[in-house]
């Protein structure tokens, strides 16, 4: 599904350059459920950026489906984002102008779906996270909870076959974080999607189908997630 | 897309007044300077209503010697100017002769209607001096004592006083109280030419048996190829009748130089301004929409992780501009069409409509030259780094 050979990425500046993933390889089965651990500034929010083609790496090669995409134009990098990847965050990243549904809707008029289609998936979307009632609220008017499961929503509503999420439970209180890990979690068991998510949170963490331990730009162990049990 | 547009344009009304208030007032600012812009330049390309190549001002001061005195000095000018080849018309007139800086106005018209106009006292030769075109009816003829005396308007005070129809035969009055009859109406003509807006002006005949009634200046025409000699040689000749009379020989194109500095300073001053308006409009708004679209990175962000290439964004942002653009400017275009309305700059209807045309084409040129570098700087900004700006 998606397999990162040799990714490297060096930040520069006049006088120091600093690298934040060194030869990284990794591979992603489809409907895989993987999470990133690591301390602070170790390169796991770097590394789900490159894989959602958010930002390019400075050397290797990133392949989604067995097609080449680290050199793509930025119109076909939209495109890949728009069908193929859905994006949860940390701090949401909600558009404050817009109410609930406008948000979750955004995926789809970027895919020139009708207006009337729009409205129809996004109330699915919305359902699936248990937020119908909510349509007309505006994020500011939401509970951080709340405001994480629009983003959810807004992530699955294009049907992306890949979720990259970063700290979605790091704002949230242990509740709140296990309701929206459950709903990643039935996403990934029920819809077959493939989450990679970086956290900070062990517990979450192990319920995931494998754990990634990231330190000083590079995976140090992996483990499955039989052997995480044990 | 656009619905979602005006609902986060409606959602910031309050960031989004600044702008449009910038753009209203910018607006209003580039109409009234347009409004004078345009109504020079139409002035400036439009017929002046004579030709003043090859035409000299003889400018006489009598340094205060009575009429009686003058008169028959006046009359042997006459003879000398009738026997000077190089001369091919001339007329006497009053001291308002073209480019001058003197003027003569007063009222005129029926008994419904007076209007302001400029009167010159001219002999019948002044339309060949002057090459003046006739509209309808004819000039003076030499030895004309009708009455009521006849009078020539041009075609500016024709339509303000007979809109739509001949002024041919009809009876005018002065304010002085001299009861008129149009015999003919010349097509454009203004005292300072293409320097000036249409002005309402009459022409009536000066009369040269009226030792009481002497004419201050002569306008000449002369042939073309004269030898330059001329000049000195009526000079001399002038003055040797005029004795301790102060006389000038004035070429027109030197008088209209002379005025057209006086009108051209101001237009430079104005436009100077209209410049500096324009750059601090352009400033202001650049200032705006950069702050405007830098506060929005995160959203940048978010748009493009979502999908949104980078000229979609780019579209976005200038579109979002340019639809503030039009909210601006339509409550400009209100305001300035009550500008006719209202006569606030005293010109015809049409200024108003071209320089609300070119106003609103500057402004929207501006308002998208001045969007397009934020929008375009905002939509190359990796999506990763835009959506660590909050």
């Amino acid at each position: 599904m998606i397999l990162l050979s040799n990714i490297e990425k060096v930040y520069r500046t006049s006088s120091i350059q600093t690298l934040a993933l060194r030869n990284v390889n990794l591979a992603v089965a489809k409907g895989e459920f993987l999470s990133i651990m690591g301390p602070s500034g170790c390169g796991k929010s770097t590394l789900l950026n490159i894989m959602g083609l958010l930002d390019a790496p400075s050397g290797g090669t990133i392949k989604l489906d067995g097609q080449t995409v680290s050199n793509l134009p930025d119109q076909k990098l939209a495109k890949i984002r728009n069908e193929k990847l859905g994006f949860i965050f940390q701090s949401y990243h909600l558009i404050t102008d817009l109410n609930v549904i406008d948000n979750v809707e955004l995926p789809l008029i970027y895919r020139n779906v009708s207006a009337s289609e729009r409205k129809k998936r996004a109330m699915e979307a919305l359902e699936k996270v248990g937020l119908s009632a909510r349509t007309k609220h505006y994020p500011n008017q939401l509970s951080g909870g709340q405001r994480q499961r629009v983003a959810i929503a807004r992530a699955i509503v294009g049907r992306p076959e890949v979720i990259l999420a970063d700290e979605p439970t790091g704002n949230l209180d242990s509740v709140m974080g296990d309701e929206v890990m459950n709903i990643l979690l039935q996403l990934n068991q029920q819809d077959g999607t493939t989450i990679v998510m970086v956290t900070h949170d062990e517990a979450q963490a192990l319920r995931t189908q494998r754990l990634l331990r990231f330190f000083d730009g590079q995976p140090v162990n992996t483990e499955s997630y039989a052997t995480q049990l044990s | 897309m656009l619905t979602q547009l005006f609902k986060i344009m409606w959602r910031r009304k309050g960031s989004n007044f600044l702008l449009l208030t910038e753009i209203f007032f910018s607006f209003l600012v580039l109409f009234a300077t347009g409004t004078l812009i345009t109504e020079g330049l139409i002035n400036y390309f439009s017929p002046q209503g004579f030709d003043h190549t090859d035409v000299y001002d003889v400018r006489i001061n009598r340094q205060g010697e009575g009429n009686p005195e003058s008169f028959p000095k006046m009359q042997q000018i006459d003879q000398v100017l009738k026997g000077f080849p190089e001369i091919s018309n001339y007329s006497f007139t009053d001291v308002n002769t073209p480019f001058s800086f003197n003027i003569m106005d007063g009222s005129i018209g029926t008994e419904e209607q007076q209007v302001r106009s400029y009167n010159y006292r001219v002999e019948p030769a002044y339309l060949e001096t002057l090459d003046l075109e006739m509209a309808e009816g004819s000039w003076f003829q030499k030895g004309d004592v009708r009455i009521p005396k006849p009078v020539v308007i041009n075609e500016h005070l024709r339509d303000k006083l007979f809109p739509g129809e001949s002024a041919l035969g009809k009876r005018i009055k002065s304010d002085g109280g001299t009861e008129y009859q149009v015999t003919g109406v010349v097509k454009h003509f203004r005292q300072d030419g293409n320097l000036t807006a249409p002005e309402s002006s009459y022409f009536v005949m000066y009369n040269d048996k009226d030792t009481a009634d002497i004419a201050g200046n002569i306008l000449l025409e002369i042939k073309a190829g004269a030898h330059p000699a001329w000049q000195q040689n009526l000079i001399d000749q002038l003055q040797e009748i005029g004795g301790s009379w102060s006389i000038d020989l004035v070429p027109l194109t030197e008088a209209r130089a002379s005025k057209a500095k006086i009108k051209v300073i101001p237009a430079i001053a104005l436009a100077v301004v209209c410049g500096f308006l324009i750059f601090n409009v352009a400033l202001g708004l650049f200032g705006v929409l950069y702050y405007n679209i830098n506060k929005r990175y995160s959203e940048i962000g978010i748009r493009r992780a979502l999908g949104a290439t980078a000229t979609a964004v780019r579209r976005q942002m200038l579109g979002e501009v340019l639809v503030m653009a039009t909210l601006g400017v339509s409550l400009g275009v209100l305001l300035a069409l009550q500008f006719p309305l209202l006569g606030v700059m005293n010109v015809e209807t049409y200024i108003y409509l071209i320089a609300n045309a070119a106003a609103l084409l500057l402004i929207y040129l501006l308002v998208a030259l001045c969007a397009w570098f934020p929008s375009k700087q905002a939509a190359q900004i990796e999506p990763a780094i835009a959506l660590h700006y909050d």
